[in-house]
């Protein structure tokens, strides 16, 4: 399997792909990525898993020159976690656009898509309509 | 606090100029600003010199001083300013800053940029950032403010359009701007998509170009008041609202408090309308309409020159042209020049108050930095 595009952002195991991110030890704010300082109270952040499903809060199709490779036209979101209070910006499944829209459910997947920062082919997650959801 | 006053303003056209260096572009700026104020060069106390992408695109760094030397001013404090789009007017509060508090009494204020070259991609905010390597380049952050917006107030494609037209309209009455062409709502909806609700039209064109102001605590002559200038960051809360902008008010917020004044004294406003949506958006913020009917406001002829509150009479980001840093000084010299009543066609009737805002970068779904400035005659 190629290398992630970043590391600690996602993991995959036998098919299921989860996101990862920090939880602070002091107030529980959420963070992703992960970062070692909680932005709101400068406290430590522990690692965390946050789950594979959500909602999209908004997104938008990119049709210029996509930057990493990336296909084109592209599709990028905002989603709404679905386990935890927490909203992350994502690719989502470009070749399934007709069942984008506000609100739908989606769940993390990953492919072998575009390139890394020093050009290299990598992994990245995108989220992909929930069947299971629907 | 010393009294602060715009001096002089200086532009050069926006466009594209591929025989013109970027120190030849800024340069050019400050010499009309400094016969605009009929001050010589030794005047000037210290100067603060925006440009965000000279070490991207040519390995131009730190390029205050052979810009300053070019235009004759050698020897001064130099402070070079990068803030993505915000770079020209956070040098603006730089150097505002310093007259109000006395440490000077005369400072320049300049912006610079040249990017219509091969080598410009699409403006992101920072190549390593996570969002980045996932695709959220420049328009996509304000593309998912468009479609919550859409969603969430009932906003139209129609009325995003009108934005548009409304800027061509502006835009043909300057003659320093890009694009000088009237042009219809089924017109920029026809233009090719760039990101979803966004077509092409709707999206603020490169330029190169540069703008300077001279900033002075002494009084008199044709002296415009800058009577207070706010710059603040994003609180990157995670569910922060798309459709509204939270750092973009408490932005405004705090200028009408600094200012003494509220929105509707407000006569004349330049902001930041890189996309159709932004203005929009910044409307609803600065409060010259209730939230949720900013696309209502562009749609009813409110926002036009003649309208009850002209927004981008210069012709904004859509139509002068964005030039990164040179964007929200060439803010100010509009709203001087409106404010002295020499704006020519475009100037808006009896204006004694006008309202700059602009906005620079992206992070975690809100804007990386936020300045509004309020002047006044």
């Amino acid at each position: 399997m190629l290398p992630p595009f970043a590391p600690d952002i996602f993991s995959e195991d036998s098919g299921r792909v989860t996101l990862l991110g920090g939880e602070c030890t002091a107030c529980g704010a959420l963070s992703f990525p992960y970062q070692e300082i909680c932005s709101h109270d400068g406290k430590p952040v522990k690692r965390r898993a946050l789950g594979s499903r959500g909602r999209i809060y908004s997104y938008t199709v990119i049709h210029v020159r996509p930057p990493f490779g990336l296909p084109s036209p592209y599709v990028i979101g905002a989603v709404a976690l679905a386990e935890v209070p927490l909203r992350v910006v994502m690719l989502l499944d470009w070749a399934r656009l007709a069942a984008t829209e506000i609100g739908s459910s989606v769940v993390l997947a990953a492919g072998d898509i575009g390139a890394d920062l020093s050009g290299a082919p990598c992994r990245r997650p995108f989220f992909t309509p929930d069947e299971a959801a629907r | 606090m010393m009294h602060v006053g715009v001096a002089g303003i200086g532009l050069t056209p926006f466009g594209r100029f591929p025989d013109r260096s970027l120190i030849d572009l800024g340069a050019s700026a400050v010499r009309a600003a400094l016969v605009d104020a009929e001050i010589p060069t030794d005047a000037i106390g210290a100067a603060y010199v925006a440009n965000a992408l000279g070490g991207i695109l040519f390995g131009d760094t730190t390029i205050g001083q052979p810009l300053l030397r070019r235009a004759g001013i050698t020897g001064i404090p130099v402070v070079n300013v990068e803030n993505a789009c915000t770079s020209g007017s956070t040098a603006l509060w730089l150097a505002w800053s310093a007259v109000a508090a006395g440490q000077v009494e005369t400072a320049l204020v300049i912006g610079a940029e040249k990017m219509c070259v091969p080598q410009m991609g699409l403006i992101n905010s920072g190549r390593s950032e996570i969002d980045t390597q996932l695709g959220l380049v420049a328009p996509a952050s304000f593309a998912m403010r468009a479609m919550r917006h859409m969603h969430v107030f009932g906003t139209t494609a129609r009325q995003m359009a009108s934005v548009v037209v409304k800027s061509r309209q502006a835009g043909a009455l300057n003659p320093g701007a890009l694009f000088r062409r009237v042009e219809t709502i089924e017109g920029v909806l026809a233009a090719p998509m760039i990101a979803t609700p966004l077509t092409r039209s709707q999206c603020c064109p490169n330029a190169d170009g540069a703008a300077a102001i001279i900033l002075t605590a002494r009084r008199g002559g044709r002296s415009i008041g800058v009577d207070t200038v706010v710059l603040t960051s994003g609180r990157y809360i995670n569910d922060a609202d798309m459709a509204r902008w939270d750092t973009d008010k408490r932005t405004a917020a705090l200028a009408y408090e600094k200012a003494g004044i509220g929105a509707a004294e407000i006569q004349v406003v330049e902001c930041h309308d890189a996309f159709s949506i932004g203005e929009i958006l910044h409307c609803e913020s600065l409060g010259l309409c209730p939230e949720g009917e900013g696309g209502r406001l562009a749609e009813s002829g409110a926002t036009a020159l003649g309208g009850s509150i002209p927004v981008n009479p210069s012709g904004g980001l859509l139509s002068r042209g964005h030039p990164i840093a040179a964007t929200s000084v060439a803010q100010i010299c509009e709203l001087v020049a409106q404010l002295r009543g020499e704006a020519g066609p475009r100037q808006v009737e009896r204006a004694r108050v006008g309202l700059a805002q602009c906005m620079g970068g992206d992070l975690a779904g809100d804007t990386k930095s936020c300045t509004v400035a309020v002047l006044s005659n």
